[in-house]
Protein backbone atom coordinates (compact mmCIF):
# COMPACT_ATOMS: atom_id res chain seq x y z
CA UNK A 1 0.00 0.00 0.00
CA UNK A 2 1.58 3.24 -1.08
CA UNK A 3 1.58 6.39 0.94
CA UNK A 4 -0.36 8.23 -1.73
CA UNK A 5 -3.59 6.32 -0.94
CA UNK A 6 -6.22 8.87 0.01
CA UNK A 7 -8.67 8.38 2.85
CA UNK A 8 -11.54 5.92 2.49
CA UNK A 9 -14.94 7.61 2.38
CA UNK A 10 -17.67 5.71 4.23
CA UNK A 11 -21.32 6.75 3.88
CA UNK A 12 -23.29 5.68 6.94
CA UNK A 13 -26.94 5.80 7.95
CA UNK A 14 -29.46 3.78 9.93
CA UNK A 15 -33.17 3.80 10.68
CA UNK A 16 -34.45 4.60 7.20
CA UNK A 17 -37.86 3.18 8.22
CA UNK A 18 -39.05 3.07 4.63
CA UNK A 19 -42.70 3.10 3.73
CA UNK A 20 -44.16 2.17 0.38
CA UNK A 21 -43.85 5.83 -0.71
CA UNK A 22 -40.20 6.33 0.30
CA UNK A 23 -38.50 5.68 -3.05
CA UNK A 24 -37.85 9.28 -4.15
CA UNK A 25 -35.87 10.52 -1.11
CA UNK A 26 -33.88 7.27 -0.99
CA UNK A 27 -33.05 7.62 -4.69
CA UNK A 28 -31.79 11.18 -4.10
CA UNK A 29 -29.54 9.95 -1.30
CA UNK A 30 -28.20 7.07 -3.40
CA UNK A 31 -27.37 9.41 -6.28
CA UNK A 32 -25.51 11.70 -3.90
CA UNK A 33 -23.59 8.81 -2.30
CA UNK A 34 -22.44 7.53 -5.67
CA UNK A 35 -20.59 10.80 -6.24
CA UNK A 36 -19.10 11.17 -2.79
CA UNK A 37 -18.54 7.78 -1.10
CA UNK A 38 -16.42 4.65 -1.55
CA UNK A 39 -18.72 2.33 0.39
CA UNK A 40 -21.97 2.38 2.34
CA UNK A 41 -22.84 0.95 5.73
CA UNK A 42 -26.48 0.66 6.85
CA UNK A 43 -27.28 0.27 10.54
CA UNK A 44 -30.65 -1.46 10.36
CA UNK A 45 -34.37 -0.66 10.56
CA UNK A 46 -34.85 -0.50 6.81
CA UNK A 47 -38.60 -0.91 7.31
CA UNK A 48 -41.25 0.72 9.43
CA UNK A 49 -43.57 -2.24 9.80
CA UNK A 50 -41.20 -5.13 9.07
CA UNK A 51 -42.55 -6.09 5.67
CA UNK A 52 -40.71 -7.41 2.64
CA UNK A 53 -42.61 -4.86 0.50
CA UNK A 54 -41.06 -1.98 2.43
CA UNK A 55 -37.60 -3.55 2.16
CA UNK A 56 -38.11 -3.93 -1.59
CA UNK A 57 -38.62 -0.14 -1.86
CA UNK A 58 -35.18 0.39 -0.33
CA UNK A 59 -33.59 -2.49 -2.25
CA UNK A 60 -34.72 -1.20 -5.63
CA UNK A 61 -32.95 2.10 -5.01
CA UNK A 62 -29.81 0.53 -3.48
CA UNK A 63 -29.48 -1.68 -6.56
CA UNK A 64 -28.43 1.51 -8.40
CA UNK A 65 -25.69 2.42 -5.88
CA UNK A 66 -22.75 0.71 -7.65
CA UNK A 67 -20.65 0.81 -4.46
CA UNK A 68 -19.92 -1.90 -1.88
CA UNK A 69 -22.77 -1.86 0.64
CA UNK A 70 -22.94 -3.62 4.00
CA UNK A 71 -25.89 -3.78 6.36
CA UNK A 72 -27.31 -5.21 9.53
CA UNK A 73 -31.04 -5.55 10.21
CA UNK A 74 -32.83 -3.79 13.03
CA UNK A 75 -35.63 -4.59 15.45
CA UNK A 76 -38.32 -3.20 13.12
CA UNK A 77 -37.09 -5.59 10.42
CA UNK A 78 -37.87 -8.53 12.73
CA UNK A 79 -41.33 -7.31 13.83
CA UNK A 80 -43.41 -9.33 11.33
CA UNK A 81 -41.14 -12.38 11.33
CA UNK A 82 -40.11 -11.56 7.74
CA UNK A 83 -36.44 -10.89 8.44
CA UNK A 84 -35.25 -13.59 6.07
CA UNK A 85 -37.35 -12.17 3.24
CA UNK A 86 -36.05 -8.69 4.01
CA UNK A 87 -32.49 -10.01 3.99
CA UNK A 88 -33.09 -11.73 0.66
CA UNK A 89 -34.51 -8.56 -0.89
CA UNK A 90 -31.49 -6.52 0.18
CA UNK A 91 -28.97 -9.15 -0.91
CA UNK A 92 -30.62 -9.36 -4.31
CA UNK A 93 -29.83 -5.64 -4.64
CA UNK A 94 -26.15 -6.28 -3.90
CA UNK A 95 -26.18 -5.38 -0.20
CA UNK A 96 -24.10 -7.70 1.99
CA UNK A 97 -26.31 -8.31 5.04
CA UNK A 98 -24.20 -9.25 8.05
CA UNK A 99 -25.16 -11.19 11.16
CA UNK A 100 -22.07 -12.43 12.98
CA UNK A 101 -19.81 -12.22 9.97
CA UNK A 102 -17.58 -9.78 8.12
CA UNK A 103 -17.48 -8.66 4.54
CA UNK A 104 -14.38 -7.21 2.92
CA UNK A 105 -14.11 -4.78 0.04
CA UNK A 106 -11.11 -3.20 -1.59
CA UNK A 107 -10.91 0.56 -2.13
CA UNK A 108 -7.85 1.90 -3.95
CA UNK A 109 -5.76 -1.05 -2.82
CA UNK A 110 -6.90 -0.86 0.82
CA UNK A 111 -8.91 -3.78 2.23
CA UNK A 112 -11.80 -2.60 4.40
CA UNK A 113 -13.58 -5.14 6.60
CA UNK A 114 -17.10 -4.49 7.87
CA UNK A 115 -18.17 -6.84 10.67
CA UNK A 116 -21.80 -6.70 11.67
CA UNK A 117 -24.43 -7.93 14.10
CA UNK A 118 -27.86 -6.56 14.90
CA UNK A 119 -26.98 -6.81 18.56
CA UNK A 120 -29.49 -6.54 21.37
CA UNK A 121 -30.14 -4.84 24.69
CA UNK A 122 -29.27 -5.73 28.28
CA UNK A 123 -27.63 -2.47 29.32
CA UNK A 124 -24.17 -1.25 30.21
CA UNK A 125 -21.47 -2.33 32.62
CA UNK A 126 -22.50 -1.65 36.19
CA UNK A 127 -26.21 -1.44 35.38
CA UNK A 128 -27.05 -4.34 33.16
CA UNK A 129 -29.19 -7.41 33.06
CA UNK A 130 -27.65 -10.73 34.03
CA UNK A 131 -28.19 -14.35 33.00
CA UNK A 132 -30.12 -15.12 36.13
CA UNK A 133 -33.67 -15.91 37.10
CA UNK A 134 -36.47 -16.77 34.74
CA UNK A 135 -35.76 -18.47 31.40
CA UNK A 136 -36.99 -15.33 29.62
CA UNK A 137 -34.46 -13.15 31.44
CA UNK A 138 -31.58 -15.55 30.88
CA UNK A 139 -32.54 -15.85 27.22
CA UNK A 140 -32.62 -12.05 26.84
CA UNK A 141 -29.14 -11.53 28.26
CA UNK A 142 -27.49 -14.61 26.74
CA UNK A 143 -28.73 -13.59 23.27
CA UNK A 144 -27.03 -10.22 23.78
CA UNK A 145 -23.80 -11.80 25.05
CA UNK A 146 -23.65 -14.23 22.13
CA UNK A 147 -24.19 -11.35 19.71
CA UNK A 148 -21.15 -9.60 21.16
CA UNK A 149 -19.11 -12.78 20.90
CA UNK A 150 -20.05 -13.17 17.25
CA UNK A 151 -19.04 -9.57 16.54
CA UNK A 152 -15.66 -10.07 18.26
CA UNK A 153 -14.99 -13.20 16.22
CA UNK A 154 -15.96 -11.50 12.97
CA UNK A 155 -13.71 -8.49 13.65
CA UNK A 156 -10.77 -10.63 14.82
CA UNK A 157 -10.78 -12.96 11.82
CA UNK A 158 -11.22 -10.31 9.11
CA UNK A 159 -7.93 -9.83 7.29
CA UNK A 160 -7.94 -6.17 6.31
CA UNK A 161 -6.13 -2.87 6.86
CA UNK A 162 -9.26 -1.11 8.16
CA UNK A 163 -12.00 -2.55 10.36
CA UNK A 164 -15.52 -1.20 10.80
CA UNK A 165 -18.00 -2.57 13.34
CA UNK A 166 -21.65 -2.23 12.33
CA UNK A 167 -24.63 -2.88 14.58
CA UNK A 168 -28.16 -1.70 15.16
CA UNK A 169 -28.05 -1.55 18.97
CA UNK A 170 -25.57 0.72 20.71
CA UNK A 171 -22.33 -0.49 22.28
CA UNK A 172 -22.06 2.51 24.62
CA UNK A 173 -24.27 4.77 26.72
CA UNK A 174 -22.60 7.94 25.31
CA UNK A 175 -24.61 7.87 22.11
CA UNK A 176 -27.87 7.42 24.01
CA UNK A 177 -27.73 10.85 25.66
CA UNK A 178 -31.09 12.38 24.90
CA UNK A 179 -33.00 9.15 25.34
CA UNK A 180 -34.71 8.48 28.66
CA UNK A 181 -32.29 6.72 31.00
CA UNK A 182 -34.89 4.13 31.98
CA UNK A 183 -34.82 2.56 28.51
CA UNK A 184 -31.04 2.27 28.21
CA UNK A 185 -31.11 -1.53 28.67
CA UNK A 186 -33.36 -1.74 25.61
CA UNK A 187 -31.10 0.39 23.45
CA UNK A 188 -27.78 -1.41 23.68
CA UNK A 189 -25.32 -3.54 25.50
CA UNK A 190 -21.78 -3.38 26.82
CA UNK A 191 -21.16 -6.80 25.25
CA UNK A 192 -20.96 -4.96 21.92
CA UNK A 193 -18.36 -2.49 23.21
CA UNK A 194 -16.34 -5.35 24.69
CA UNK A 195 -16.27 -6.97 21.24
CA UNK A 196 -15.14 -3.74 19.60
CA UNK A 197 -12.39 -3.23 22.21
CA UNK A 198 -11.11 -6.83 22.05
CA UNK A 199 -10.62 -6.88 18.30
CA UNK A 200 -9.10 -4.58 15.68
CA UNK A 201 -11.65 -1.84 15.09
CA UNK A 202 -11.30 1.70 13.71
CA UNK A 203 -14.89 2.88 14.16
CA UNK A 204 -18.23 1.47 15.30
CA UNK A 205 -21.52 2.58 13.75
CA UNK A 206 -24.98 1.92 15.15
CA UNK A 207 -28.56 3.15 14.92
CA UNK A 208 -31.73 2.44 16.94
CA UNK A 209 -31.55 5.38 19.37
CA UNK A 210 -33.46 8.09 17.48
CA UNK A 211 -33.22 10.65 20.27
CA UNK A 212 -29.58 9.92 21.05
CA UNK A 213 -26.35 11.67 20.20
CA UNK A 214 -23.95 11.13 17.31
CA UNK A 215 -20.59 10.97 19.14
CA UNK A 216 -19.40 8.35 21.57
CA UNK A 217 -16.34 6.29 22.47
CA UNK A 218 -15.82 2.80 23.87
CA UNK A 219 -13.93 2.23 27.14
CA UNK A 220 -10.99 1.11 24.96
CA UNK A 221 -11.01 4.34 22.93
CA UNK A 222 -12.74 3.25 19.70
CA UNK A 223 -14.92 6.02 18.22
CA UNK A 224 -18.63 5.19 18.14
CA UNK A 225 -21.10 7.02 15.88
CA UNK A 226 -24.88 6.88 16.18
CA UNK A 227 -25.94 7.20 12.54
CA UNK A 228 -29.71 6.94 12.97
CA UNK A 229 -31.20 9.37 10.44
CA UNK A 230 -33.12 11.07 13.21
CA UNK A 231 -29.82 11.86 14.95
CA UNK A 232 -27.90 12.88 11.82
CA UNK A 233 -30.90 14.94 10.60
CA UNK A 234 -29.88 14.23 7.05
CA UNK A 235 -30.18 11.36 4.58
CA UNK A 236 -26.71 10.03 5.46
CA UNK A 237 -23.31 11.22 6.67
CA UNK A 238 -19.87 10.78 5.16
CA UNK A 239 -16.98 9.64 7.38
CA UNK A 240 -13.38 9.24 6.32
CA UNK A 241 -10.85 6.66 7.47
CA UNK A 242 -7.13 7.30 6.97
CA UNK A 243 -5.36 3.96 6.48
CA UNK A 244 -1.96 5.58 7.15
CA UNK A 245 -2.85 6.99 10.57
CA UNK A 246 -1.93 4.99 13.69
CA UNK A 247 -4.55 2.59 15.06
CA UNK A 248 -6.96 4.54 17.24
CA UNK A 249 -6.69 7.72 15.14
CA UNK A 250 -7.97 6.64 11.75
CA UNK A 251 -11.41 8.26 11.81
CA UNK A 252 -11.44 11.73 10.27
CA UNK A 253 -14.55 13.74 11.13
CA UNK A 254 -16.24 15.34 8.15
CA UNK B 1 -57.71 5.43 33.92
CA UNK B 2 -55.06 7.59 35.61
CA UNK B 3 -53.19 9.89 33.19
CA UNK B 4 -49.90 8.26 34.19
CA UNK B 5 -51.06 4.86 32.96
CA UNK B 6 -52.92 6.29 29.97
CA UNK B 7 -49.59 7.55 28.57
CA UNK B 8 -48.07 4.07 28.84
CA UNK B 9 -51.16 2.48 27.34
CA UNK B 10 -51.12 4.86 24.37
CA UNK B 11 -47.41 4.33 23.75
CA UNK B 12 -48.02 0.58 23.66
CA UNK B 13 -50.88 1.04 21.18
CA UNK B 14 -48.81 3.32 18.91
CA UNK B 15 -45.95 0.78 18.93
CA UNK B 16 -48.10 -2.28 18.29
CA UNK B 17 -50.75 -0.99 15.89
CA UNK B 18 -49.82 -2.10 12.35
CA UNK B 19 -50.80 1.30 10.99
CA UNK B 20 -48.05 2.98 13.01
CA UNK B 21 -45.40 0.69 14.66
CA UNK B 22 -43.69 3.80 16.05
CA UNK B 23 -41.50 3.67 19.16
CA UNK B 24 -40.40 7.29 19.55
CA UNK B 25 -43.59 9.33 19.60
CA UNK B 26 -44.00 11.49 22.71
CA UNK B 27 -47.32 11.44 24.51
CA UNK B 28 -48.49 13.60 27.42
CA UNK B 29 -51.88 13.72 29.08
CA UNK B 30 -52.86 16.98 30.71
CA UNK B 31 -56.38 17.09 32.05
CA UNK B 32 -58.69 16.22 29.23
CA UNK B 33 -56.10 16.70 26.48
CA UNK B 34 -53.69 14.25 24.90
CA UNK B 35 -50.62 15.90 23.41
CA UNK B 36 -48.71 14.02 20.72
CA UNK B 37 -45.27 15.21 19.64
CA UNK B 38 -42.20 14.10 17.70
CA UNK B 39 -41.35 13.58 14.08
CA UNK B 40 -42.70 11.15 11.53
CA UNK B 41 -41.74 10.69 7.93
CA UNK B 42 -45.08 11.03 6.19
CA UNK B 43 -48.42 12.74 6.49
CA UNK B 44 -50.01 9.28 6.34
CA UNK B 45 -48.18 8.24 9.51
CA UNK B 46 -49.08 11.51 11.21
CA UNK B 47 -52.76 10.88 10.53
CA UNK B 48 -52.46 7.23 11.52
CA UNK B 49 -50.99 8.09 14.93
CA UNK B 50 -53.87 10.45 15.63
CA UNK B 51 -56.36 7.78 14.53
CA UNK B 52 -54.80 5.14 16.80
CA UNK B 53 -54.92 7.53 19.75
CA UNK B 54 -58.49 8.59 18.92
CA UNK B 55 -59.65 4.98 19.01
CA UNK B 56 -57.98 4.40 22.38
CA UNK B 57 -59.33 7.34 24.41
CA UNK B 58 -62.79 8.38 25.60
CA UNK B 59 -64.68 10.53 23.08
CA UNK B 60 -64.70 13.53 25.39
CA UNK B 61 -60.88 13.78 25.40
CA UNK B 62 -59.21 16.17 22.97
CA UNK B 63 -56.14 15.39 20.87
CA UNK B 64 -53.45 17.98 20.20
CA UNK B 65 -51.37 16.57 17.37
CA UNK B 66 -47.99 18.31 17.28
CA UNK B 67 -46.26 15.69 15.16
CA UNK B 68 -44.20 17.19 12.37
CA UNK B 69 -43.38 15.52 9.08
CA UNK B 70 -39.64 15.30 8.45
CA UNK B 71 -37.80 14.58 5.23
CA UNK B 72 -34.09 13.77 5.14
CA UNK B 73 -32.02 15.25 2.34
CA UNK B 74 -28.43 14.37 1.42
Amino acid sequence: MGNDVRSIRVAAVGDIHAGLDSAAPIRAAVEDMRRRADLLVLAGDFTQHGTVEEAAVVARELALLELPAFAVLGNHDYHMGAQEGIRTALEAAGVHVLEGEAGICEVNGVHVAVAGVKGFGSGFAGACGTEFGEPEMKSFVSYSRESGEQLARALSTADAELHIALMHYSPVADTLVGERLEISPFLGSFFLAEAVDEAPCDVAFHGHAHRGTEWGITPGGVPVRNVARQVLRRAYKLYELDPHAPAGSRLIEC
Amino acid sequence: MLPHYRVGYLLQRIAKDPRTNLLDVQVRVVGNRVFIAGSVESAVLRTAVEQVVREAIPPEMEIVNNLWVTTYVP
